[in-house]
């Protein structure tokens, strides 16, 4: 008894995250004055708490069930990192448009707890169950303060779509639970082993990755993306363009490792196909798109491509190379859209490329910003995202996959042409709109992540020999 | 190696600090843009006496890098950068310093986007000195790679250029070259496990296939930064498009670097494969030499002019370079030298003598007559380019010549024809522009042209005054 009293303190950062919500419940309810700080103010208290109570409790476990260590540590901590830079941008937002909060950092948060949650669980149905719902907590983000018509249908596509991919997973579950007798990871995968030739298991195991990388905005699974960053108000397209990719990636290994690994054999080729639709697809669809987030919402799918690529072959260095990669490319896209907040005219936050053009003019920090952001995307050094393709592209040739590194490479050639096409808009071309005055909380914010990317790029060694200390 | 002060960190570090110092310097409002272009010129000129500075460190010849500085960057894969120098590479160094001090002397009365021109000239002064003094593979790629950036937004902030299409066909064009390259170092260096001296990768073992794709990744590579057909208008369009001088010179510094990468990467137990490669290379080169010489001959355009003038040079030096002797290096580096200034000072005066046209709306014939110090020095500038014994440009070239008529007499035929319809282009238009119709009519006054001033004349004499010196020896700063 004194054991499961102590082992119970393991759980406090989840407690803390539902505590939050609970208090942001109650505040919205009975506090007659509460501004969106107030709500800002409760979210982040209770993130921080849950941040530090993590890093305390990192290789804690209460039961073989739901256990912590280094590796579920790296990703809930960089989840909530993520979650407070985003809740830190979106109090603007909020204050500018005189708008409540309470419903997006309440949703934010619970979907933070489910996510990290959804970490420690070593067995597939409360895995499953986190996720869908954490997943379907999006569609209430979508609908924030948002209610033109555009809204509704994207949000209707969104949820049949989403509801559509839970009863995929549900099934898969099920079977497997109905072949297996349990859906403890281990038992599952001593039983894959056993019976990797079964087709029905084969796809039922199908079915329950599918949907993760539906989640993870994967081709030819992309489709809601780009609808549903664009349409959502701008904190919520910033949450769910970020915060859930580092939940999804560190769950998609987890379950191919410890659950699917005897019949990962059969879906490689099938991930690696995805994958290199995703490069693809993302560069074209990049091109297409003449808003700034729909646009980033593709650059997002290529980058995620190049991530799944690495993790076709799921050896240690690949997992470390995906792992550096995809957080270059996250640094990188925190930064544009810490840029997008910059990015206002007359009390209206911007979404067309051409009102950008000439931002150069009268934001130089903000252009500037932007311009160290995009390289980076791109994978030219100096940038932190020159050290990403550098590690995928390594591993690639260490293991002899030469067609794949000009494959990657030819995507990012195209992607630059992108790029180049944004910087030309932000510093070439000629003004067109009066841009309204930046908070400094942003320029705060666009600092300390090109100080970040600059010290890792100065002295990569240390940060690098942490990660795989991480990973290993 | 004997490890002395980190002279080379300094030279690529230099840049950068005046880049600090640009940006977070406050402009003075009643001139603008002055005290960036203050600080950097100033820069260039420290980079400059540092570079001379580390010319007298060293022994003179080619080939053997010395002053060698390591920094470790990874430990798995092991990547280190390495940087040392020998004649060659400071000798262009010293002449890009001077090249990119000229462009910001022709940029001085120009404020308007000064900041960002001077930041984004020294970040490519940076990149350039990086490059130039690379011993290894991976920082050699890292600077060829990076160069591409500040020219991109060089060409577009400041660049003038009517179609910024073009630009984005220049950058792409460009940045195929380098993603091919880095595909060819992520394999070197894969094999090796870390990084490779550049003088050591005749000890890499390639076979089959890989050979092949490694060897002909670089040669592309390099081969995107020089102006060869079929691509050579993507290039063209930009090099011959900027009108700002201090761009135009940058722009025209970059095939310079196709060229060293020739020169530096090139294994000297050259791979059957490579050879193979040699013979194709060879016919393009001199078909672009021609075709960009008669081009230039034909354009109105003195941008145009000046561009083949630089461009068929540049690829007389590689003909030069692949000839079957190690010899001719210093030959070619001093005869580069004085290239780089002649052309930068006609980039220039060129520059200057069209603003003057394009704001008092005057006609180019016998313009030149109302200037006679600009005459005076771009006379010189003219003969010098011309191969007159004024430069050594002179007795290289000769020297250069003599060696390609000794061992390919078809191709040194060519070049010399190229070489002779740049020139000959250049000079029929300052011709046209000293004894125009429109002067002997007297239609316009004295009064209305500016000549260049005091300072200028000062300054451009004593360029004259440094190619002249390099004619008897454009070495007389070393020791020894």
């Amino acid at each position: 008894m004194t054991v499961v009293s102590s082992q119970i303190w393991f759980l406090l950062p989840e407690a803390f995250l539902a505590l939050t919500v609970l208090v942001g419940m109650l505040a919205a309810e009975f506090r007659s004055r509460a501004t969106p700080k107030t709500f800002y103010t409760i979210a982040k208290i209770g993130t921080a708490a849950a941040f530090v109570a993590t890093l305390v409790f990192h290789d804690k476990s209460i039961s073989p069930l739901y256990g912590n260590d280094a590796y579920t540590t790296l990703f809930k901590t960089l989840t909530y990192l993520w979650g407070l830079g985003c809740f830190y941008l979106s109090v603007r937002w909020f204050l500018s448009m005189d708008c409540p909060s309470s419903r997006f950092y309440g949703l934010s948060v619970l979907n933070l707890l489910l996510l990290t949650a959804s970490l420690s669980w070593n067995n597939l149905l409360p895995v499953f169950l986190c996720v869908e719902i954490s997943f379907l907590l999006n569609f209430f983000l979508l609908k924030i303060e948002n209610d033109k018509e555009t809204a509704v249908k994207e949000g209707r596509s969104f949820l049949f779509s989403a509801l559509f991919f839970l009863l995929t997973g549900a099934w898969g579950v099920f079977e497997i639970y109905h072949a297996a007798g349990s859906l403890d990871f281990e038992i599952v995968k001593n039983f894959l082993s056993r019976n990797s030739e079964n087709f029905v298991l084969l796809l039922a195991c199908a079915a329950i990755i599918v949907p993760l990388l539906f989640k993870m905005g994967i081709a030819p699974f992309h489709f809601w993306t780009a609808g549903v960053v664009d349409t959502a108000v701008l904190p919520s397209a910033c949450f769910i363009s970020q915060v859930p990719v580092f939940a999804y990636y560190a769950l998609f290994i987890k379950l191919v490792l410890n659950v699917f690994l005897p019949v990962y054999g059969f879906f490689d080729e099938a991930v690696l196909i995805f994958s290199l639709m995703s490069v693809f697809i993302g560069v074209a669809g990049a091109n297409s798109e003449g808003g700034l987030r729909r646009l980033f919402s593709y650059v997002a799918l290529f980058n995620m491509g190049i991530v799944l690529v690495s993790l076709s072959v799921l050896t240690e260095e690949n997992i470390y190379a995906s792992f550096v990669y995809l957080l270059a490319y996250l640094l990188a896209m925190a930064g544009i859209y810490t840029v997008f907040f910059a990015f206002k005219s007359k009390g209206i936050y911007l979404k067309g490329l051409k009102d950008i053009a000439g931002a150069a003019e009268t934001k130089p920090v903000s252009a500037a910003a932007m311009l160290v952001f995009l390289i980076s995307m791109l994978g030219l050094p100096p940038m932190i995202g020159f050290l990403g393709l550098l590690s995928v592209l390594n591993t690639m040739a260490e293991q002899r996959h030469y067609w794949l590194i000009l494959a990657l490479l030819c995507g990012k050639l195209l992607m630059a042409y992108i790029y180049f096409r944004l910087i030309k808009i932000i510093y070439f071309d000629r003004r067109t709109t009066q841009f309204d005055r930046t908070d400094k909380g942003i320029f705060i914010c666009l600092a300390l992540n090109i100080v970040l990317m600059a010290a890792v790029m100065i002295s990569p060694g240390f940060f690098l020999s942490v990660i795989r200390g991480f990973l290993s | 190696m004997n490890v002395t002060a980190p002279y080379l960190l300094w030279i690529i570090l230099m840049p950068l600090v005046g880049m600090a110092f640009i940006l977070l310097g406050k402009e003075d409002e009643r001139h603008p843009g002055r005290n960036s272009w203050a600080v950097a010129v100033l820069t260039v000129a420290a980079a400059f006496l540092l570079v001379v500075w580390t010319f007298m460190q060293i022994e003179p010849g080619y080939g053997r890098l010395q002053l060698a500085e390591r920094y470790v960057w990874l430990e798995t894969p092991h990547i280190e950068f390495v940087f040392a120098a020998d004649s060659f590479s400071l000798l262009l160094l010293t002449g890009i310093c001077l090249s990119v001090l000229i462009g910001l002397w022709g940029v001085k009365e120009k404020p308007s986007g000064q900041k960002p021109r001077m930041v984004f000239a020294l970040l490519f002064l940076s990149t350039v000195s990086g490059f130039l003094v690379s011993a290894d593979i991976f920082s050699f790629f890292i600077f060829f790679l990076v160069m591409l950036l500040p020219l991109f937004m060089l060409a577009g902030m400041s660049g003038d250029i009517k179609k910024q299409g073009s630009i984005f066909r220049f950058m792409l064009y460009n940045l195929f070259g380098a993603m091919l390259m880095f595909a060819a170092v992520v394999v070197l260096c894969s094999r090796q496990n870390g990084s490779i001296l550049l003088n050591e990768i005749d000890d890499i073992n390639l076979r089959g296939t890989g050979e092949v794709g490694v060897w002909l990744a670089v040669f592309v590579a390099f081969l995107s930064r020089i102006p060869v057909w079929p691509f050579h208008y993507w290039i063209a369009a930009v090099n011959s498009g900027v009108k700002n001088p201090l761009v135009f010179i940058i722009a025209n510094i970059m095939p310079l670097t196709g060229i060293y990468g020739f020169i530096r990467f090139w294994p000297e137990r050259m791979p059957d494969v490579v050879m193979y490669f040699m013979v194709v290379l060879e016919a393009v080169i001199l078909i672009s030499m021609v075709f960009i010489a008669l081009i230039g001959k034909i354009n109105k355009d003195i941008y145009y002019k000046i561009f083949s003038f630089i461009s068929v040079y540049y690829i007389f030096y590689l003909l030069g370079l692949f000839l079957p002797t190690d010899e001719l290096l210093l030959n070619l580096g001093s005869s580069l030298f004085a290239c780089l200034l002649i052309f930068s000072v006609l980039a220039v005066l060129v520059s200057y003598l069209e603003e003057q046209q394009e704001n008092e709306n005057l006609p180019a014939e016998g313009m030149l007559c109302g200037m006679p110090r600009l005459s005076a020095i771009l006379g010189f500038i003219l003969l010098a380019g011309a191969g007159a014994p004024l430069t050594a440009m002179f007795i290289n070239n000769f020297v250069i010549l003599s060696a390609l008529l000794a061992n390919n007499l078809p191709t040194a035929l060519t070049a010399m024809l190229a070489l002779l319809l740049v020139i000959l282009g250049l000079l029929q238009e300052f011709y046209r522009r000293r004894n125009g119709a429109a002067f002997a009519e007297e239609k316009f006054s004295g009064e209305k042209i500016r000549d260049i001033g005091r300072g200028d004349l000062i300054f451009f004499s004593g360029v004259v005054v440094l190619l002249l010196l390099s004619f008897f020896n454009p070495l007389w700063f070393l020791r020894g």
